[in-house]
């Protein structure tokens, strides 16, 4: 499956009040769009999303509701990306946000935790789960790394 | 008719390389410059092709040595950009403010940073014409990114007999991206989602796919 078909399916379906013909354009619109938050006030995604085939996680407390779609997900990106690194089960989309506008060249699925893709607005890093990070690895190689060490104990 | 084929470009400068570099998109971008076209360039791409698929495998390099390179380039409002992609002012008789039209500082700079590599040279396997290939391969005495700064410059291109039809190699390893349905090599390596035929910078292109390990 294309990955953006993929994303538009588990992700943009559930925050889209409509979908179109183009799933790069559904995804771009999903991602960088003023939601509906639950305060009533509108506001872009930030903090962090996760999309997996049965459920898709986001942190912000945006008011769209279906019944794979779990909002205001009180988690830290590395407690969330951690557990699903942990018990890695298929195709997921690992998406954290900044203040910039999501470039939607740097979305990627991950369907092996030795190839890791964590997709940022303006870039995306990528590293093997089960390696140990080495000085030029990315900040999220190395608290997941540290997460996993700390929790063997 | 199609051929086996090794191709080798023997190098002079260090190359930049960004992802795969398959011998189909190179040729697809010397194509380009001619055709001007992106469905005719890919529909004349002289490789054999099953349903988008095409038989070149991706850079094969030995890497001698690696480094850096971050180039400012300066953008110049009034000299590289059409000013009807301008943002203009309400009474659309200036451009937007933001962009400053006099002065260096206002034009804004942007750093690029790329990752060069040192080769003696780089092969591909691929499956292939011949002598269309040699025909486009005249046209390129620089191949990768930054090519007008001097990188990626070919001494050579040599033609060598190969084993392999360009996807798969004797052991089973994908030399290219392929799609997962479409892959019967050695599944042990990891499924990465990347693009898998031209354009590759088009995310609609992306799919779950076997793939060696990328250059840079």
């Amino acid at each position: 499956m294309n990955t953006f078909v993929f994303l538009r399916e588990h992700f943009a379906r559930y925050v889209l009040p409509d979908l179109s013909n183009d799933a790069v354009a559904d995804c771009k619109r999903a991602l960088t769009m003023n939601h509906l938050l639950v305060t009533g006030k509108s506001g872009r995604l930030s903090g962090w999303v996760m999309v997996k085939k049965d459920k898709t996680y986001i942190q912000a407390k945006i008011a769209a509701k279906h019944a794979n779609l779990i909002t205001a997900d009180p988690r830290t990106r590395y407690e969330a990306w951690y557990e699903e690194l942990e018990n890695f089960s298929g195709p997921t989309c690992f998406i954290e946000f900044t203040k910039s506008t999501f470039n939607i060249g740097n979305i990627f699925l991950t369907h092996d935790a030795r190839v890791v893709k964590i997709c940022g607005p303006a870039s995306s890093q990528t590293f093997n789960y089960t390696d140990e990070p080495n000085e030029a690895s990315g900040v999220a190689h190395k608290v997941l790394a540290k997460m996993r060490r700390k929790n063997a104990v | 008719m199609f051929e086996q084929v090794k191709i080798e470009a023997t190098l002079r400068t260090p190359i930049i390389i960004q992802g795969y570099m398959t011998f189909d998109a190179l040729l697809g971008a010397l194509l380009f410059e001619r055709l001007q076209d992106v469905d005719k360039t890919h529909s004349s791409i002289p490789i054999q092709c099953d349903d988008g698929l095409f038989y070149a495998s991706a850079a094969q390099v030995e890497v001698i040595d690696r480094g850096g390179l971050a180039i400012a380039a300066n953008l110049r409002a009034q000299h590289d950009l059409n000013p009807n992609h301008v943002k203009k002012s309400r009474d659309g008789s200036k451009l937007h403010k933001s962009l400053g039209l006099k002065r260096r500082r206002q034009f804004g700079a942007v750093l690029n940073k790329y990752r060069t590599i040192t080769v003696n040279s780089i092969s591909w396997d691929v499956t292939g014409d011949i002598n269309q290939i040699e025909d486009l391969l005249n046209d390129a005495f620089f191949i990768g990114k930054k090519r007008t700064a001097g990188y990626g410059e070919v001494i050579s291109w040599d033609f060598k007999n190969s084993e392999t039809d360009g996807l798969i190699d004797a052991q089973g390893q994908a030399l290219r991206p392929i799609p997962v349905e479409r892959f019967n090599g050695d599944k042990s390596l990891p499924i990465i989602d990347t693009a898998w035929k031209p354009a590759y910078w088009n995310p609609e292109n992306r799919s779950a796919c076997y793939a060696p390990e990328p250059v840079s």
